[in-house]
């Protein structure tokens, strides 16, 4: 299990204290640099990949700082300073951090908004999308939705109040993209929702104390325990694209680094993070090696 | 009474506790269990009340064998004061001494009459101290609400096992008094252990000696002083009480110099001499050093004319310097304040020293300076 | 002031969910403690009379394993046994303080001098009598101590039974965490420390009660 107790919060703060801010040497003259990564594996995989191709490419070092609970805590470490690079959502644009936002589901507007927004406010750069999406959706399992012919969660609606729903703790206090969000676009709402530990919705769904489960459209989970992610025909969830960031100041400073942050722009879809984070998540693979295998495989390292 | 016959206790692992114990503890009587620690005295004490179980031999309470009788109820007859005084804490003075008299469900305002009392007896204000904790307490003073307690329920027997060893010495002496008084009021069966000689000597009516779980020697104090069984008792009790048994020979209570007149001086001289050093007698002497007799203050006053071999008071009996010091103490009757101790050629040697005489025999008798 | 305003707002919007949060964690971290406490002090005072070194070892052994479990996978071991919600988190919470209060228990009983039960014993009281005036009386700074510290643990760890849908104050904790809300943090955690304190409080008041008895 890598998704680790939220009390890592307390012992993650801690690490950020000590993880000090970039600019301290590395061992060959060149600078440390620090990237954030969240609890997410897909996250995990992206600052490894950054690590990887500046470690080889220049005489800087990378430390990676992840398995942070959320993207707030990203922020907070940006602003501090104490993050030079992070892994980061566009869709975050809409998590609680500007009080004008204006809602939209639209991908490219999206992403716009949260490379102006964010880019202003943290003082960042926020690179183009890696390639890969990782939205939020609704997934049921495969049987269920065969045998009742759903596709769409407009279809899921005539079942809806006889299934309980297994979700994250916050995705029910959201607002925009959250359950009332959903209970306003889609009209209805399930017969009974929780909020959990992300692994164990999945546990919960696989034995079959839940129906339905809000997943990742990367999580290897979905294939691992034959689930299908219902068709979002409303348009209801935002969208997540994945993006690097780095602090200005750094990439002025370092040009070369940019570049090489530049170089990882859309050389991962959707497809190929799945099977990367499956690599990792159930067959146990270190980061580090599928990292680094797939990095070879694109020819990105010798 | 209670009869110990024929006790043995051997532990599981072979361990012999308890060998052939035959013992009477007699109604009304003060038994000390005394010997060195492991000895067994104990363990033979809480065989009475069946904390501890033996393996052979039989016990007797007042004729009805312990093992047919229940043994909380038997508890309850008897009492039992702890080594560490073992008051319970989170309970009020008051509680403590009511533990027994509660279990019997005794009437309340029973109880609260018997409390009094017994606080009473050892002088304590039932007022101030009922209502206070133990931790509140001196000492000596949980010791006495360990010692009521255990007669709150008016038990004939009552055990104690080291009652008074964790206490400072002049409380020690104090509660040891206070025993002996108020045992001459309650006059109950106490069955008592100590390793301290001096306590046993005190109290005890009945001494039993032990060592490796056997009886080495049991009797009155007296009887046990007087005829050690053996070598360990005699180390037991110590050579320094042993010795104190006997008296000092005659010749360490010989007070010399000492003033004496000779046979042909004066009358006159002789009153003289005796109000000048302040006594009320006076030995006479040949002028080679041989005892005539002594002569009076009141006779010498009253017939100053007369001749001083005239005047010898004829009560005055020497004694020998080869006499022992026990027949000396018969002379002692006379209540003289002279008695001439003489060679066996007669000569005047000294005067017995009563004073150091005295002091001896107080030491003896159990009196508190010196027997450490 | 800016601030307190808005968080007047929040609590005006949220106070009838902020309830619901915090009905759920007194429910179950109360159904906790009054489990453990039932279950426990008995067992602890079992414990201080079984003669078997090897049994007494292996029990608290069996205790100190599940302090170790990871909470994560104590969960998930219990999913497909008890499901999710209310009837999980309230056996994993049980376990997880069986311990501290089992280990207080023990010692409270074992602290009783040796002298005084002997005492006791000697002066004529029954089993029973004695475990109820005596030790119990003797043991039960110790058993309460345990019992304030064991439920202000559980309250603590309540928390957790949002990781399994039970809800709880940690729904709002972990809510705010993802959802970018330090209200909702601030409030879920300053909720369960006044319920800890609240209960640590009266359980105090309990205690005097009890000890003057």
């Amino acid at each position: 299990m890598k998704f680790k107790k939220y009390i890592m919060a307390a012992s993650v703060l801690m690490m950020m204290l000590v993880a000090g801010c970039g600019g301290g040497a590395s061992a060959d003259g060149g600078e440390t640099f620090t990237a954030a990564a969240a609890k997410n594996t897909d996250s995990k995989i992206n600052v490894q990949i950054l690590k990887l191709l500046v470690e080889d490419q220049t005489k800087h070092e990378v430390d990676i700082v992840e398995d942070l609970p959320a993207s707030p805590q990203i922020f907070a470490g940006i602003e501090r300073d104490e993050f030079d690079f992070a892994s980061l959502f566009s869709g975050e644009v809409y998590n609680n951090y500007f009080d004008d936002i204006e809602y939209t589901t639209n991908p490219e507007e999206t992403l716009k908004k949260a490379q102006s927004r964010f880019g202003e406010k943290y003082d960042i750069k926020w690179y183009d999308p890696i390639g890969y999406i990782n939205n939020y959706s609704i997934a049921v399992k495969k049987d269920f939705a065969k045998e009742n012919q759903i596709e769409t969660l407009t279809d899921l609606g005539e079942f809806a109040d006889e299934l309980t729903l297994g979700t994250d703790n916050a995705w029910i206090e959201r607002d925009n993209d959250g359950y009332s969000g959903f209970q306003d676009t889609y009209a209805y709402q399930f017969a009974d929702a929780r909020g959990m530990d992300v692994a164990l919705m999945y546990e919960g769904i696989a034995n079959g104390e839940l129906d339905v489960v809000t997943a990742y459209t990367v999580d290897p989970q979905l294939k691992e325990y034959d689930l299908t992610v219902m068709e979002d025909d409303k348009h209801f969830f935002p969208p997540y694209e994945a993006s690097l960031v780095a602090q200005n100041s750094v990439i002025e400073e370092y040009p070369e680094v940019d570049k090489i942050t530049e170089s990882i722009v859309g050389t991962i879809d959707t497809e190929k993070m799945t099977d990367l984070i499956y690599e990792v998540d159930i067959e146990k693979r270190s980061v580090e090696e599928v990292a680094k295998a797939f990095l070879k495989d694109e020819g990105m390292l010798d | 009474m209670i009869e110990l016959k024929n006790i043995d206790k051997v532990y599981e692992d072979g361990f012999q506790a308890l060998k052939n114990i035959n013992i009477a503890f007699e109604d009304g009587k003060i038994n000390v269990l005394i010997g060195p620690s492991g000895c067994g005295k104990t363990t033979t004490m809480k065989l009475i009340n069946r904390l501890v179980d033996y393996t052979d031999g039989q016990i007797l309470f007042d004729g009805e064998n312990i093992k047919q009788m229940n043994p909380i109820e038997l508890r309850r007859k008897i009492g039992f004061v702890i080594q560490n005084i073992g008051l319970f804490p989170h309970m009020t003075i008051y509680n403590n001494v009511a533990t027994v008299p509660k279990l019997l469900r005794w009437d309340r305002q029973k109880i609260r009459a018997r409390v009094k009392e017994l606080l009473h007896m050892v002088n304590l204000d039932p007022k101030t101290y009922m209502n206070r904790y133990p931790s509140e307490l001196s000492g000596g003073q949980k010791q006495r609400i360990g010692v009521i307690r255990a007669l709150a329920a008016e038990p004939s027997t009552i055990l104690m096992d080291e009652p008074f060893s964790a206490l400072d010495p002049i409380s020690r002496e104090q509660l040891q008094d206070e025993l002996i008084r108020l045992q001459r009021e309650i006059n109950k069966t106490i069955i008592f252990v100590t390793h301290d000689m001096d306590e046993a000597l005190k109290i005890a009516d009945q001494i039993i000696l032990m060592k490796d779980g056997h009886i080495v020697q049991k009797g009155t104090p007296q009887e046990i002083l007087e005829n050690p069984a053996n070598d360990f008792v005699k180390e037991f009790i110590g050579e320094k009480r042993l010795g104190r048994r006997e008296l000092p020979a005659l010749a360490e209570l010989i007070r010399t110099p000492f003033i004496s007149t000779l046979d042909d001086s004066s009358t006159e001289h002789a009153i003289e001499q005796m109000l000048k050093h302040q006594v009320a007698t006076i030995p006479v002497m040949e002028k080679n050093g041989k005892y005539v007799g002594t002569v009076n203050l009141y006779d010498a006053l009253s017939n100053k004319d007369k001749q001083l071999t005239d005047l010898l008071d004829p009560s005055v009996i020497p004694i020998n310097e080869i006499d022992k010091t026990e027949d000396v103490l018969r002379h002692m009757k006379q209540g003289k304040d002279t008695i001439p101790v003489l060679s066996s050629d007669q000569n005047m040697i000294g005067l017995l020293d009563q004073t150091k005489l005295f002091h001896v025999l107080h030491e003896m008798t159990g009196g508190e300076c010196g027997v450490k | 002031m800016h601030v307190l305003t808005d968080y007047f707002q929040f609590w005006s919007e949220k106070y009838a969910s902020i309830l619901d949060y915090m009905t759920e964690h007194m429910i179950i971290s109360f159904t906790v403690i009054i489990i453990t406490v039932f279950v426990t002090v008995p067992l602890g005072i079992y414990m201080t009379k079984l003669k078997n070194e090897k049994i007494k070892g292996l029990m608290f052994h069996i205790a100190n394993i599940f302090q170790t479990i990871p909470t994560i996978a104590l969960l998930a071991i219990m999913i497909p046994i008890l499901g999710i919600g209310f009837t999980p988190a309230v056996v994993a919470l049980f376990l997880y303080s069986l311990l501290p209060l089992l280990r207080n228990t023990y010692a409270g009983m074992q602290s009783v001098d040796p002298e005084i039960i002997e005492a006791a014993k000697g002066m004529g009281f029954g089993t029973f009598e004695r475990l109820f005036k005596i030790e119990l009386p003797m043991a039960l700074p110790y058993v309460m101590s345990g019992i304030r510290v064991t439920s202000v643990y559980i309250i603590s760890w309540t928390t957790l039974a949002a990781l399994i849908g039970a809800g709880g104050l940690g729904d709002l904790v972990l809510a705010g965490i993802g959802y970018n809300d330090k209200f909702m943090i601030f409030t879920g955690t300053i909720l369960a420390i006044m319920i800890a304190i609240f209960l640590d409080f009266i359980l105090g008041k309990m205690e005097k009660k009890l000890s003057k008895v």
